[in-house]
């Protein structure tokens, strides 16, 4: 009845899986990359990704000890994420109490800068992987993909480091990556996105958007399974039959369809058909999940609601649950999905943007939640908070939410056995916020503001690689990107480049 | 630029590039392009009209960056020799290796195929099977608003809109084939059996022709049957019309208005009736063409200007057309979301959409009336709102007192509510809201040094009232070129605050009162919206950039070449000409020859 087409993806599953590492190349075989030998011989699948929170890490002037919490202000260390000392012997500063227990799991890599022109503000004047000096937009390109940005656009200038890596391991799994996004609305009355929900770029600096259903997101992962149970197992049978001859009448077409479209036209509709041939390939690839570990999670049910835009304009208004969508339920779902993902090697590689940058998301539900209810949008909480609180704790408040969903994804890898450890210990996850917290990028002369990509901070997870984690590491002079790129080069990729920046952060390696 | 499409008047000119494919391709350059978005509209990726004004008088100085220390940055472990391009400021983006599939190319000036938007979607799926239930809001990523949803250069094509738009397809066509209620709307015959074959070819014939807007080849018929074999195989017929509308929701034919044209003329390409159907109602209801319109196209009579004209004028008729042009109007003037409670917003839109509603539909009338309306349709609870009188009967039309400054659509709390800023009124972006918005001018972006996300601190405003430091601000050197551009216009609609109440001093001080006397550059001096409005209409020919901004979104772009704002600034000419009748100037539009035309693909 249907036509079979011998997909690549059933030419892997025919060589003994999808599961199939990639050849080790040469270059992997350096100082950092023996470990990673080490675990491709296993056959451990080495994994890659990045949790993304769309806010600063200190609050707007405020000084790193200082924050007004009920209309008091006062002095008070520990609240500001990075800790005052390093190595492994630091004490754990408000945002990253959830990581408590995985202490000697993930690194803390402090003070890194992306480079600017202290000079001028022209475009012509940013350096090679710099930032053009207006924030938010100008800190985009260089802090996800390496390359300078010469405009307050919220684009990227070429490949992000998770598509960099998605694209040589193409083939390796089921799926090339999963993109991702736990904030699915923008929420700021009047205006849109503009760019701010894109965190992936595939090479060419094509935008790829993120899947902001975890009810869609989870029947893409893993409705094409055969179930486990055997009397449900006829019925998925004749779904997949249909789905797949479905999608054959579509494609049958693809040619009669072109004919006569402009050029622009063609090749726009051509990609979607190539995308869903890539969706064929995914349900023809879709036979048993493996063993082990890996299992069929529970369906999401439906989505939550879409929260209506904020009632309020960015601060003290807002108070009623406008502008927020349930995103802590969304981001435990999600995180669900790309644990069993993970763990099932349906795919390597992934990014969880749990808020856009310069996210106009609703605080006040998730902060009373924590016990410190904060009237403002996220973005008005680095900048300016509600009337009565405002600076290091508040802004800490929500990058503790944020980095609890990374905390719940690296715990749950964590629990996880893999070979002699974990899941995990086959992973380098990324946490990243958008902004460090230092000179104004836009004036070059402010002090400890959100504005700047001075003094960032990435927590590093997992030893994929030979990773070493367990430390506050200082990461003086190195650009986020080198941090990223010794994530990915942990997980297998070849090179040691991504944009306009090379080298790594070896301290992370041990 | 292109020659005059000779014999057939300014009308001729609308859609002189074409509603859809490769009007332009490849023949654009940057400079020929306009956007009509206000500040932080860029390139691409941006467009917003997100309140970044960047020339919010509370913000630092913009050259106070300048003059720092040499330029040292931190990245002195960077490797020069990577792969960077040199520092002209030419994107990068350019300079990467080609990659290894096709990729999205396309820029602003291109002019594409648009993909249905969500709001497309869901007006379709209502319309055509009467799934009343949003799928694509729930299913699909918002769209990006440029102000329109429609922009086809603004839209991806991922894994995550095709697995999505699986589920959709599933989901929508299983509950149209389960609900025999719902489906004696659009099945056009009763099977008799699971594999009843006449039946199913009868269905595929209608469902392709009424989801791809055209009949499709016999040929191509044929092969849905394969689908009667999983009807068979449940012994259920509808499974075999599920699985069909499964298909045709997936396809990309239905998800993308694509249009072909035939019999080259001139370098123009005459659309067929089921093209020309596409586009009216897609244009005049946000929607699929109906059975009806098909037919009328398949009749040809949308091939000629009277069938066109006729077509139009029953499609406006509808209910449909009136929530599509209060959705434009929304877009367009800032509204489509208030940051308001819920119950204050409903009785906003109520009162703008029964305004356009009454100036364009029930008592047809000089369009611009829209911003020059004496009265106002209010419920009790915006009358007390505003200090209005109340109407009778819960809800209805009253006047505006003498004296209230209030007239017209500018008036409302729902436009006032738009492009406000740490949460009260800006003056900054209220004023670059009349130059982009409804005189359709550029503004210059605000310079990178200026942080706009700043509001003033309580240090820097002590003592001093708001429209104090606004005036004081623009005294400053390198800030007054660009805000005596658009906040002396905000200053005259500040006694109207975010939720468009009057209002005597500033919200935080009895003490500043507010004496707000705007000026509109080069029209005069006004105090309130309604004597804003009597200098747009009067002076400043706001007809001129409504017709440009319909025109932006009819062609579904986010920016209008040249050779399109010449054809606006023709369309504008016959909208001035008919007296600013809007409804009689669409069906001017519609019923142009040009209207039935594109340009040939000069590939």
């Amino acid at each position: 009845m249907n036509r079979r087409r011998l997909h690549r993806r059933t030419l892997l599953r025919g060589i003994g899986g999808v599961a199939v590492g990639l050849p080790l190349l040469e270059c992997m075989l350096d100082a950092n990359g023996s470990k990673l030998a080490e675990a491709q011989e296993l056959g451990l699948p080495q994994r890659y990704g990045i949790v993304f929170a769309g806010q600063a890490i200190g609050g707007d002037g405020w000084a790193k000890n200082m924050q007004r919490i009920d209309g008091e202000s006062y002095e008070e260390g520990g609240h500001y994420i990075v800790p005052s000392e390093l190595g492994t012997d630091y004490s754990l500063t408000t945002p990253l109490q959830p990581l408590e227990g995985l202490r000697s799991e993930f690194s803390i890599l402090s003070n890194m800068s992306i480079p600017f022109s202290r000079n001028s503000a022209e475009a012509s004047e940013v350096p090679p992987g710099g930032a053009y000096r207006d924030f938010h937009g100008g800190g985009k390109s260089p802090l996800l993909c390496g390359v300078r940005s010469t405009s307050p656009d919220f684009r990227c200038g070429g490949v992000t480091s998770d598509q960099a890596l998605a694209e040589q391991l193409r083939g390796s799994t089921l799926i090339d990556s999963l993109v991702y996004r736990v904030q699915p609305s923008w929420y700021l009355a009047g205006s849109s996105y503009a760019g701010r929900q894109y965190i992936s770029y595939a090479t060419g600096a094509e935008r790829i958007e993120a899947q902001v259903s975890p009810l869609v997101a989870y029947q893409a992962l893993f409705d094409n399974f055969t179930p486990d149970q055997a009397d449900a197992r006829d019925a998925h049978d004749f779904r997949q039959r249909a789905r797949l001859s479905v999608l054959d009448l579509i494609s049958e077409r693809r040619e009669r369809v072109l004919v006569g479209l402009s050029q622009l036209d063609r090749q726009r509709v051509e990609r979607h058909y190539d995308e869903l041939r890539e969706l064929e390939m995914r349900i023809d690839g879709a036979t048993e999940l493996n063993s082990g570990a890996c299992s069929r999670p529970d369906a999401p049910g439906d989505d939550p609601p879409v929260g209506g835009d904020n009632a309020g304009s960015g601060s003290d208004s807002i108070a009623t649950n406008t502008g927020y969508s349930d995103e802590s339920l969304r981001a435990r779902l999600l995180a669900d999905l790309i644990h069993m993902a993970l763990v099932c090697d349906l795919t390597r590689v992934f990014t969880l943007q749990l808020t856009v940058f310069q996210s106009h998301m609703n605080v006040f539900q998730l902060t009373s939640e924590m016990g410190l209810p904060i009237r403002a949008d996220l973005h008005e909480v680095g900048h300016n908070g509600d009337v009565d609180n405002k600076g290091q704790l508040a802004v800490s408040t929500c990058l503790k939410w944020h980095i609890n969903h990374y905390a719940y994804l690296l715990n749950k890898l964590a629990d996880t056995p893999e070979g002699d450890g974990s899941v995990l210990d086959n992973s380098a996850i990324v946490f990243m916020p958008e902004a460090g917290h230092g000179l104004q990028l836009n004036d070059a002369t402010s002090e400890n503001q959100t504005h700047s990509v001075e003094q960032m901070v990435l927590l590093l997870a997992g030893r994929a690689g030979g990773l070493l984690p367990g430390r506050h590491i200082d990461a003086t002079g190195y650009h986020p990107v080198q941090a990223l790129l010794s994530g990915i080069r942990a997980a297998g990729f070849a090179g040691d480049t991504l944009g306009e920046v090379s080298g790594f952060v070896p301290d992370v390696f041990g | 630029m292109m020659a005059p499409y000779r014999g057939l008047g300014r009308l001729a000119w609308f859609f002189l590039v074409g509603l859809g494919s490769g009007a332009c391709s490849g023949s654009l350059t940057a400079p020929e392009e306009q956007r009509l978005d206000g500040p932080g509209a860029g390139d691409d990726d941006d467009g917003s009209e997100l309140p970044t004004d960047g020339a919010d008088p509370t913000a630092d100085a913009p050259d106070r960056g300048r003059g720092g220390a040499a330029d040292a940055g931190p990245g002195d472990r960077l490797d020069p020799g990577a792969d960077s391009p040199d520092a002209t400021g030419a994107d990068p983006a350019d300079e990467v290796d080609p990659p290894s599939r096709p990729t999205q190319t396309s820029t602003p000036s291109d002019s594409v195929a648009p993909r249905l938007t969500q709001a497309e979607l869901n007006n379709t799926l209502r319309d055509l099977l009467g799934d009343d239930t949003s799928p694509a809001s729930q299913y699909l990523a918002e769209d990006e608003f440029a102000p329109y949803d429609n922009d086809a250069t603004r839209q991806t094509v991922s894994a995550a809109l095709i697995d999505s738009m699986q589920v959709l397809a599933e989901n929508v066509a299983a509950r149209a084939a389960r609900d025999p209620r719902a489906r004696s709307s659009w099945m056009p015959c009763e099977p008799q059996g699971a594999s009843d074959v006449a039946c199913f070819d009868q269905a595929v014939m209608d469902l392709t022709r009424l989801f791809f807007r055209r009949p499709i080849p016999d040929e191509q018929l044929v092969s849905y049957r394969t689908l009667l074999d999983f009807a068979e195989e449940q012994d259920d017929f509808y499974v075999s019309i599920e699985l069909l509308l499964a298909s045709l929701l997936q396809d990309p034919e239905f998800l993308y208005r694509l249009e072909r044209g035939a019999n080259a003329n001139d370098g123009m390409l005459q659309l067929d009736g089921y093209e020309v159907a596409t586009r009216l109602s897609f244009l005049l209801l946000g929607s699929a063409p109906s059975r009806t319109l098909l037919d009328e196209a398949e009749a040809g009579a949308l091939v000629t200007t009277e069938g066109r004209r006729n077509a139009a004028q029953q499609l406006l008729a509808t209910n449909a057309a009136r929530r599509q042009l209060n959705r434009f109007h929304a877009m367009w003037l800032g509204y489509r979301a208030i940051p308001h409670d819920a119950e204050l917003n409903a009785a906003f839109q109520l009162e703008t959409q029964t305004l356009i509603e009454q100036v364009v539909f029930d008592e047809p009338q000089n369009y611009l009336n829209l911003f020059t309306s004496p009265t106002t349709y209010v419920s009790e609870l915006l009358a007390e709102h505003y200090g209005l009188p109340e109407p009778s009967g819960g809800v209805g039309w009253v006047s505006y007192p003498s004296g209230s400054g209030r007239a017209g659509i500018l008036s409302h709390g729902s436009v006032l509510s738009a492009f406000s800023k740490f949460s009260d009124t800006s003056p900054t972006q209220r004023g670059i809201f009349v130059r982009t918005r409804l005189l359709c001018q550029e503004v210059p972006p605000p310079p990178p040094t200026v942080d706009v996300d700043q509001p003033p601190s309580a240090e820097e405003s002590a003592g001093s009232c708001k429209l104090d430091r606004y005036r004081a601000h623009r005294e400053q050197s390198g800030c007054a070129e660009c805000h005596s551009l658009f906040d002396p216009i905000g200053e005259g609609l500040e006694n109207y605050d975010m939720a468009g109440r009057y209002r005597e001093h500033d919200d935080d001080d009895e003490s500043c009162v507010i004496d707000a006397v705007g000026a509109l550059p080069g029209y005069g001096e006004f105090r309130g919206p309604a004597e804003l409005a009597a200098l747009l209409t009067e002076e400043a020919a706001i007809g001129d950039c409504f017709v440009r901004q319909y025109l932006q979104y009819s062609l579904a772009k986010g920016a209008l070449t040249s050779a399109e704002r010449q054809a606006a600034d023709d369309l504008s000419t016959a909208f001035t000409e008919n007296g600013y009748m809007f409804d009689q100037w669409l069906l001017e539009l519609v019923s142009a020859e040009r209207f039935a035309q594109k340009q040939e693909d000069d590939q």
